[in-house]
């Protein structure tokens, strides 16, 4: 799953006895090879290891910067969780809906009322002002929508401001209401609209007006301003709850086929259970969840009805009916709320009343199926008591005939996360083949292929991966499937394969990764050719190009980048504007930012000379000449900026992922960190001269110059640094060469002034 | 003292009039006693002019090291109160890259970064000391120049108040002369680049840019000296670090206060002002298995290195002058000492056997600086820069709530408030089919106090008394370790349980839990704490009797 991360990082560095902090605010990535900056510090620098097997969760939680991600990636996400920004994922966006509300508006201005309501209707109707707004709307157009007086202009104008404009219009705009003398027809929408602002009056709009559709709506609302709460913690009247029930029973009689029953028998819930009567109100509730049309009326009778069970002490029965509400699709922020409400039931179950939760899950498919899955995604649970859950889940299942495919699939995920992958497959196949929603059959074919990687079948395990992301399963398990599936085409023989899967799901970092460092230019040429045309293959056009250049392979490296335009090579594959943008960010240096067949022309010059050198003086002498040009040419020379959008070091240096990168990684980026660095190609050629001419004229600059190379590179970098020793011992052991060889030599006393100084900059790196 | 000076010099220039009457001098040298008497009185007048003129006020700054220069309003208030003026910025560090000086961390400007004047401070990396004298001077003035130019005006396009530029470059002694001529061939190009702000619509906030460098004390009384005070408007030597430990057993404090006070004076024999540089910070050295300085340590902090796996602690101590545990606070510099050992080796390898020693600086090194610097101040000296403004989470600054009131002269300390969470586990009930439903507790421990903790194990200890006696399993998150009690019993049978944690910074939270008690029969708990303050003499503690464990309704 893309994970969007931003990163904050201080990296500090002493300076002659002073520490000099650096805070670096990078972009937002999503990525597989490197570490998503909240990773990194949830292990506190030392980074979990990240499972892409386990199944993503539908709901992910948002982290510090109310962004998502596995909750499986935390050490301490609960804390997190109650403090996070759930509201914000599904509260409307004033910024997209007051444009959508004004459109509308203007076509209600100028008669259009048909259009008008078809865009209200494009509002987000979470939101209950906009909700009863659009309702009234739809209303008052089909009782008087044939109408265009200025009756009805002033009463759709008044409303429009008492609902969405400051409160300062609010008096001009009850005024204005007050003095409409509408027909018939209008006067209950705003004798409704006046009796709402007032918060009184309803009952004689149902006097007045029993045919009006406010009618109904007013009589709900005299029952709200009875027993509905104000203010936290304000408790209505046994009086006020027995008038509420009277008006509900008259309500039912008058409008037996109304619209509202849903809301009407919500509130006679409510009144039964203000009058003390638990089982008139759970009758209530039940016959509202009959009628229920969407998941989130469910969730919402759900709510009422845990709450009922809570008021009178049946903590058992609050919590089953909570597993109930949180198995059901509704939004993120409903589904929170109820890991939430569940999370903190659980902080003072008792014991007798765990036993009966206990009971009741063992013989009830989904409660079992909910329980798992909220035990997997809302609650800290490590690995001993992943394996209890298994063994219990296991033994429940057993006494189920037919369980159902969401149970099979949050059986077989439990059974992978605790390490039992044969039992995971297993009812992982059974969940394929079982009958129920697409999401939940998925969700086994993803646990089955992540076994099936596990048990050895990477072959297998691809199929059934690829099958996940072909599927009609929900975004999150087809984009999430994309980063397992892209490992093992990686590990397994497709390379380029796997650069695709993350360019589809846009994973920068590893794309770069990818391009510049694991694939062959072989590889990447063919890629790259199969692409459409386009920035991104410019990009890539540019980097094969570089590739070559930087393998000293000329001919291959001058034929690639003269598929692009000198606009094009100069600007790195990159819009003009965009490479400009990202040198101006980066301080690049002018040579490094010269035509790229410049430098092939040069560094195969350079090359010419030395394959046709005849004696070995002169190939060292000639070897000597390309490690200074390249020496002198540092540090960009070799880069494709716009592949990594000039943040290559910093990625690396920071966010390769220790975890995740096992030998082939870290190879492929090791041989890339030499392939890249100026200094690492003169510490090479100066290396060809030590080994191969050590007699020649040049010997005792080689050493010298491969040796300060080294100590460069060994810190040019936090990638490099971590090289570094090695690298020092090695420059120190070319600089004594010279000291102990060739003392009369000028370079004889620089060389041990350096060596002292190389030893003592050997310091290791707990 | 000066007005009267200028009365007796008035006397004896007089001229003689068109009368030619006796003139002074002819009368007092008819009487050679008179004339003995007011030579002494001229004589005294002198000295006191040149010895006890008027000290001016004592002005207190900061460098400030880290990026990116931003200043929170209530840090900007804090120095307001402190009558702070101006603030030394560290702007970027000089480099080479072989054959130029280069710049490098150039500073990063945010909020609040317009409140006080500020001196862009330039320092140069040990690559640059070293090949200090081989570079060629006038390359290097132009490159350093432009540099400096170039941060100046990208400091004053994000609105900062630069008054002047600071060079800190620690080079040898002998080298000073060098340093002089450097900065005499600079003046003119940072003189033209600041003029040529204006031209640029940035119009300069004084006509002239000041120019200033630290110094260090070895260079007072030297000629070098002397010469590059002719340079610049003023000198900062910096009272700290005058020597340092080569073995691990002769480490020292940063602070040199008694070099200072006896030191100090020479620098009033400069043709320039100054201010005193004054420590406020602390740093971590490495020592190889031999116990030989193998250099400055920049990767763990003191607290962290207490929790590494491949560390044991040594020892911890209120550090003396020398370096040895001070016995009292007179002895105290205000610096701690800590020592850990490398039980095995780094990932390169490298290490085992190591020592990573650390001087942790309390406000009460910031005290006696500030109190020795006042003290010693003459009329030359105007305030102190103190080293340096503490970064969040940084141990080895003094935090800003100590460090004013230290800079006040007040008492600090550490103070904790612990708040108690109680959960009952019930997943086990259903999931294990158990009788039960253990207690969950949490502890939330704060240092609601204005200084931090000593760095040592022992820094922070809470000891929990159960009512009733069984532990089954201690989370201890940010805590260090954990034993039972009360005499090392089993967990399961442990009526007491002890926990430290070996650090807390003002402010700072620690949390622990959850602690798993065996049963839900416990009702209460009692927590006596202990925490040590950062001068690590003395110690605060207190009691929280009786806390119920009862899980609160959160529905």
């Amino acid at each position: 799953m893309r994970i969007r991360i931003g990163r904050t990082l201080v990296i500090s560095a002493l300076s002659v006895g002073a520490i000099i902090g650096w805070a670096c605010y990078g972009d937002i990535i999503g990525s597989v090879h490197f570490y998503s900056g909240d990773s990194y510090y949830q292990g506190e620098g030392n980074p979990r290891q990240v499972d892409f097997g386990r199944l993503p969760q539908r709901t992910m939680i948002p982290t510090w910067n109310n962004e998502m991600q596995r909750a499986t990636w935390r050490s301490d996400w609960e804390e997190q969780i109650d403090s996070s920004g759930y509201a914000d994922l599904d509260e409307p966006n004033e910024e997209v809906e007051a444009p959508i509300r004004e459109k509308a508006r203007n076509a209600e201005v100028s008669g259009n009322y048909r259009k008008a309501l078809s865009i209200y209707r494009s509002l987000n109707m979470a939101d209950a002002t906009t909700r009863a707004f659009v309702q009234d709307r739809a209303q008052v157009f089909a009782a008087c929508g044939d109408r265009r007086d200025a009756a009805l202009k002033t009463y759709l104008t008044a409303r429009y401001q008492l609902d969405f404009a400051g409160k300062e219009k609010h008096p001009a705009a009850l005024q204005a209401l007050q003095a409409i003398e509408g027909d018939r027809r209008l006067r209950p929408f705003v004798a409704y609209t006046l009796a709402a602002t007032k918060g009184e009056g309803f009952l004689a709009i149902w006097e007045d007006f029993p045919d009006s559709p406010k009618a109904e709506a007013a009589m709900l609302m005299e029952v709200q301003r009875l027993i509905g709460s104000k203010n936290l913690g304000d408790i209505p009247t046994k009086d006020a709850a027995q008038k509420a029930k009277s008006l509900l029973a008259a309500f039912q009689t008058t409008y037996p086929r109304s619209t509202l029953r849903f809301r009407a028998l919500g509130w006679l819930g409510r009144a039964e259970y203000l009058l003390g009567n638990m089982a008139g109100s759970m009758d209530a509730y039940g016959r509202q969840m009959a009628i229920a049309s969407s998941p989130a009326d469910r969730w919402k009778v759900y709510q009422s009805q845990a709450a009922v069970f809570g008021s009178f002490g049946a903590a058992d029965k609050r919590v089953t009916t909570l597993f109930r509400q949180w198995l059901l699709p509704v939004g993120e922020l409903k589904h929170a709320e109820s890991g939430r409400q569940l999370r903190q039931l659980f902080t003072n179950l008792t014991a007798p009343r765990a036993s009966a939760v206990r009971e009741a899950i063992k013989r009830d498919p989904d409660l079992l199926q909910a329980y798992i899955g909220f035990r997997i995604e809302d609650t800290k649970i490590g690995l001993p008591e992943e394996r209890e859950l298994v063994a219990f889940a296991s033994d429940a299942l057993k006494a189920m005939p037919k369980p159902p495919a969401g149970l099979l699939s949050r059986v077989a995920q439990v059974s992978y996360n605790a390490g039992d992958y044969r039992r995971a497959r297993d009812l992982a196949q059974r969940g394929v083949s079982a009958v129920g929603p697409v999401e939940y059959q998925e969700r086994s074919r993803y646990t089955l292929a992540a076994s099936l990687a596990r048990l050895g079948k990477p072959k297998e395990a691809i199929a059934q991966y690829t099958r996940v992301c072909a599927s009609k399963a929900p975004e999150y398990l087809k984009k999430t499937a994309v980063e397992p599936l892209a490992i093992l085409e990686e590990h397994y023989g497709r390379p380029a394969k796997a650069l695709a899967l993350f360019q589809r799901v846009g994973y920068e970092y590893d794309v770069a990764f990818l391009a510049d460092a694991l694939l062959t230019p072989g590889q990447l040429k063919s890629y790259v050719e199969s692409l459409p045309n386009s920035e991104n293959r410019l990009v890539l056009t540019y980097t094969l190009g570089m590739r070559y250049l930087r393998q000293g392979k000329y001919a291959e490296s001058r034929a690639v980048f003269k598929t692009l335009t000198k606009s094009q090579r100069l600007s790195y594959g990159l819009d003009p504007k965009k490479a400009a943008e990202l040198e101006s960010n980066l301080y690049f240096d002018k040579l490094a930012s010269s035509d790229p067949l410049t430098r092939v022309d040069e560094l195969e010059g350079l090359q010419k000379v030395i394959d046709r050198a005849k004696t070995a003086e002169e190939k060292a002498k000639a070897t000597y000449a390309m490690a200074s040009y390249i020496y002198k040419r540092r540090n960009l020379y070799y880069y494709s900026p716009g592949l990594w959008n000039g943040e290559r070091a910093f990625t690396i240096s920071i966010f390769w992922s220790g975890t995740m990168n096992g030998g082939a990684e870290d190879d492929a980026l090791e041989r890339h960190a030499y392939e890249h660095e100026c200094l690492a190609h003169t510490k090479a050629l100066c290396e060809t001269i030590i080994t191969k001419y050590p007699r020649s004229s040049v010997y005792t600059k080689a050493l010298y110059t491969a040796a300060l190379s080294g100590e460069r590179l060994g810190n040019m970098n936090d990638w490099w640094r971590s090289h570094r020793n090695p690298l020092l011992m090695k420059s120190i052991h070319y600089l004594d060469q010279i000291k102990i060889k060739f003392p009369k030599d000028p370079l004889a006393q620089s060389a041990a002034k350096y060596s002292r100084e190389f030893t003592g900059m050997m310091s290791p790196e707990f | 003292m000066k007005a009267s000076f200028a009365r007796v010099a008035v006397l004896t220039s007089r001229t003689p009039g068109p009368v030619q009457p006796e003139t002074t001098l002819e009368k007092l040298a008819r009487n050679p006693l008179k004339f003995l008497l007011l030579a002494v009185l001229v004589a005294l007048a002198w000295f006191a002019c040149d010895h006890y003129r008027e000290k001016p006020p004592f002005e207190l700054s900061f460098w400030f090291w880290h990026a990116p220069f931003a200043l929170t309003p209530r840090e900007t208030k804090t120095l307001q109160d402190l009558e702070v003026k101006q603030i030394f910025v560290r702007a970027g560090t000089f480099s080479s890259d072989g054959t130029n000086v280069v710049l490098v961390l150039p500073q990063l400007y945010g909020k609040g970064s317009d409140a006080f004047d500020v001196h862009l401070v330039f320092n140069a990396d040990s690559g640059v000391i070293r090949h200090f004298e081989e570079f060629d001077l006038p390359t290097l003035t132009e490159q350093i120049s432009e540099r400096i130019v170039r941060q100046v005006r990208a400091a004053k396009d994000k609105r900062v108040k630069v008054i002047g530029v600071q060079l800190d470059f620690d080079c040898p002694t002998r080298l000073l002369p060098h340093y002089a001529e450097l900065i005499h061939r600079m003046k003119p190009k940072l003189e033209k680049g600041w003029r040529d702000l204006t031209r640029r619509n940035q119009k300069p906030d004084r006509p002239h840019l000041q120019i200033s460098v630290t110094g260090l004390m070895s260079w007072l009384g030297s000629r070098g000296l002397r010469a590059l005070s002719k340079e610049v408007d003023f000198i900062v030597p910096q009272a700290y670090e005058g020597i340092t430990g080569r073995t691990v057993n002769t480490m020292r404090p940063v602070a040199d206060l008694e070099t200072f006070k006896n030191d100090i004076h020479k620098a009033d024999d400069l043709a320039c002002r100054y201010y005193v540089g004054l420590p406020a910070y602390g740093h971590a050295f490495l020592f190889d298995d031999k116990g030989q300085l193998v250099g400055t340590y920049r990767n763990l902090r003191p607290q962290d290195a207490l929790r590494h796996l491949s560390f044991q602690f040594q020892d911890a101590c209120p550090a003396n002058r020398l370096g040895e545990p001070a016995a009292s606070n007179a002895e105290a510099t205000g610096e701690e000492i800590l020592r850990l050992k490398a039980v095995r080796p780094a990932p390169d390898g490298r290490g085992a056997g190591y020592t990573l020693a650390y001087t942790i600086p309390s406000p009460q090194l910031v005290i006696q600086a500030l109190q020795s610097a006042r003290e010693e101040q003459s009329d030359r000296c105007r305030g102190a820069i103190l080293y340096r403004f503490p970064e969040e989470d940084d141990s080895l600054t003094v935090p800003m709530e100590s460090l004013v009131k230290a800079i006040r002269g007040q008492e600090t300390g550490p103070d904790l408030k612990i708040t108690v969470d109680t959960e009952m586990n019930s997943f086990g009930v259903i999931e294990k089919n158990a009788a039960d439903t253990p207690i969950d507790v949490f502890l939330m421990v704060q240092n609601t106090g204005d200084e931090a903790t000593f760095v040592s194990p022992d820094a922070v200890t809470l000891e929990i008394t159960l009512d009733v006696p069984g532990v089954q399993d201690v989370r201890l998150r940010d805590f260090d370790r954990v034993s039972y009690g009360p005499d090392e019993e089993r967990p399961d049978r442990a009526s007491v349980i002890r926990l430290q944690k070996g650090a807390l910074a003002p402010g700072e939270k620690a949390r622990v839990g959850p602690i798993r008690l065996l049963t839900s029969n416990p009702k209460h708990i009692t927590i006596a704490w202990k925490a040590r303050a950062s001068n690590g003499l003395d110690v605060v503690s207190g009691v929280a009797q009786d806390l119920a464990l009862k899980p609160k309704d959160k529905n």
